[in-house]
């Protein structure tokens, strides 16, 4: 055995964002959390000796087809951590909270971006985590709510919860991610279909809330090793 | 081990260590009862796991759920251990699914005290099918002389695992409870979900009786010995090399840990019990023949210049003997 070898870690974080205004008093509060998910992810990992190979981290910032046409989907390629620090800080910090129309969002159309990204292989002596970040204050409405509209992705997008059920995959039948290495986060609050999501599927870790408003520190640990130990 | 010579299969309890990599805060814990005057002996490692068992405990010192779990359940085995007096009367003719029972019993007591003594910390509710309160692996090897040899009896809820090390090679007696029953080859980069562990939810304890009729090793480890070598084999040919390399069985121990720590990214537990030997040196010359038939089979380094796929067909040879249902 080569006296280097160490088994590392492939990491991937797709952050999705709920870009609408009325996020607008809590979207700096996200994009704090956001910029130093990652470093307090990799600093819990480095206290049990788990070394990241790589670490990549994606934004998919959504609000509403039926009110905010091309606004409506914002989705960037993974940033390759530390290289594209800045890009990804300076992408973070131009989200604005802006449209939105009606209370629920298209939240589901979100997940469907983050489920199909381009993960990360894992390969020889390399382990993977696969996790999407969701921060929101609203409930989502029904998948294809803003299909009509010209800028809806009609050919991409899932048909309904059920097949977006199976992009996200279980035990019986693995999905767009790995199936052990996935976790979804949700800061969202205890609205359909995010408590449909955490009853249904797994690996779904929920802090019901309006975007992670009122996390406390030990709360915010839990998550931590939570994501980033073995289940 | 002493110096005179017995025909018997003799049992000893010859190497043990747990590592955290965290101070003070790991999750792995061990126990040993091996008077090697009893009629039996027990062997067991503990991993609290730490993902789903983050949740943190003021009344506890802020110890993990994992880490209480392990800790106290340690405890209780050795409360259940004493309490069946199996030391004294070893495990008779008990059938192994009723030994594993009494046992699942006994920790779900346990299981039940932990949760009435102590409260998490009152902080905002995490929701999630990935938490479990207080859970462990456990992974308990049991040997118990009878008249045609010694009844070795594995006990085990999650992937800390039990072997046995022969002449012949090292098997892997327990299988892990994963969600989608990776092989040991493939669970090392896949990283599995567990399908059942000690915990306040619903699980099973398994059992596998073997007959130990020969010399060997007994042993039982947490994932964090074996999870983190490229390879199962790397795991075998580890043990056996830096055992024919020792001078004394404590510098066995100190290079064992030193090699199984330098790749380590876990806590790492590991408790050996030695089956009909009375030396050091004996049990050395024993297993040096099977070192040099691993060199001969594998190399000298396994991984070495080697694909995935290369690897993959190692194992498949490999596995032949490692994970044998007839021992």
């Amino acid at each position: 055995m080569g006296s280097n070898y160490k088994m590392s870690y492939n990491v991937d974080l797709v952050f999705v964002i709920d870009a609408t205004a009325s996020m607008d008093g809590l979207l700096d509060m996200v994009k704090r959390h956001a910029l130093s998910f990652h470093g307090d992810l990799s600093d819990a990992m480095a206290k049990k000796r788990k070394t990241i190979n790589q670490l990549r981290i994606r934004i998919v910032a959504f609000r509403d087809y039926k009110y905010d046409g091309e606004d409506a989907m914002l989705t960037t390629d993974f940033f390759t951590m530390p290289q594209d620090q800045d890009m990804f800080e300076r992408c973070i910090r131009e989200i604005k909270a802006v449209g939105g129309g009606d209370d629920p969002e298209d939240g589901l159309e979100a997940m469907a971006y983050a489920i199909r990204s381009h993960w990360c292989e894992g390969g020889t002596g390399v382990k993977r985590r696969q996790v999407i970040v969701v921060w929101t204050d609203a409930e989502t409405h029904e998948l294809g709510f803003g299909a009509e509209e010209p800028t809806y992705p009609r050919e991409y997008m899932v048909r309904d919860f059920n097949e977006l059920t199976a992009w996200w995959g279980d035990a019986s039948q693995q999905g767009y991610m790995d199936q052990n290495a996935k976790r979804l986060l949700l800061y969202a609050p205890d609205l359909p279909y995010w408590n449909t999501i955490t009853a249904n599927w797994d690996n779904v870790l929920h802090f019901p809330s309006e975007a992670g408003q009122g996390l406390d520190e030990v709360s915010y640990s839990e998550i931590i090793d939570t994501i980033s130990n073995s289940i | 081990m002493k110096d005179t010579q017995r025909t018997e299969l003799n049992f000893d309890p010859i190497l043990a260590f747990e590592i955290e990599q965290k101070n003070g805060q790991g999750e792995d814990a061990s126990v040993c009862l091996a008077d090697p005057k009893s009629r039996a002996a027990l062997i067991a490692c503990l991993d609290g796991c730490g993902g789903s068992g983050a949740k943190k405990y003021p009344d506890a010192d802020n110890w993990t759920g994992a880490r209480i779990a392990s800790y106290s359940c340690g405890r209780a085995l050795v409360e259940w251990y004493e309490r069946n007096a199996i030391g004294k009367l070893g495990l008779q003719d008990y059938p192994a699914e009723t030994i594993a029972q009494s046992l699942a019993q006994a920790m779900r007591e346990n299981i039940d005290v932990m949760k009435s003594k102590v409260s998490p910390a009152p902080e905002r509710m995490v929701v999630s099918s990935m938490i479990r309160p207080f859970p462990t692996t456990l992974s308990c090897a049991l040997v118990s002389k009878q008249e045609n040899g010694l009844r070795g009896l594995f006990l085990w809820a999650g992937d800390s695992r039990g072997f046995v090390l022969t002449k012949d090679g090292l098997t892997q007696v327990t299988a892990d409870d994963l969600k989608d029953h990776l092989d040991p080859f493939d669970n090392i980069e896949q990283d599995g979900v567990l399908s059942n562990v000690i915990s306040a939810k619903p699980f099973t304890v398994n059992a596998r009786d073997v007959l130990l009729t020969e010399p060997c090793l007994v042993l039982t480890a947490t994932d964090g010995c074996f999870s983190y070598f490229r390879t199962p084999m790397e795991f075998e040919y580890t043990i056996l090399e830096t055992l024919a390399k020792a001078k004394s069985l404590s510098e066995w121990k100190s290079t064992l840990m030193k090699r199984i720590g330098a790749v380590a990214s876990d806590d790492y537990t590991m408790e050996v019990l030695s089956v009909g030997f009375d030396t050091f040196d004996q049990l050395k010359a024993y297993f040096y023949p099977t070192l040099t038939r691993f060199w001969a089979a594998y190399g000298k380094r396994i991984s070495e210049s080697r694909s995935r796929e290369e690897l993959r067909a190692i194992w498949d040879a490999y596995k032949l003997f490692y994970l044998r249902t007839q021992i």
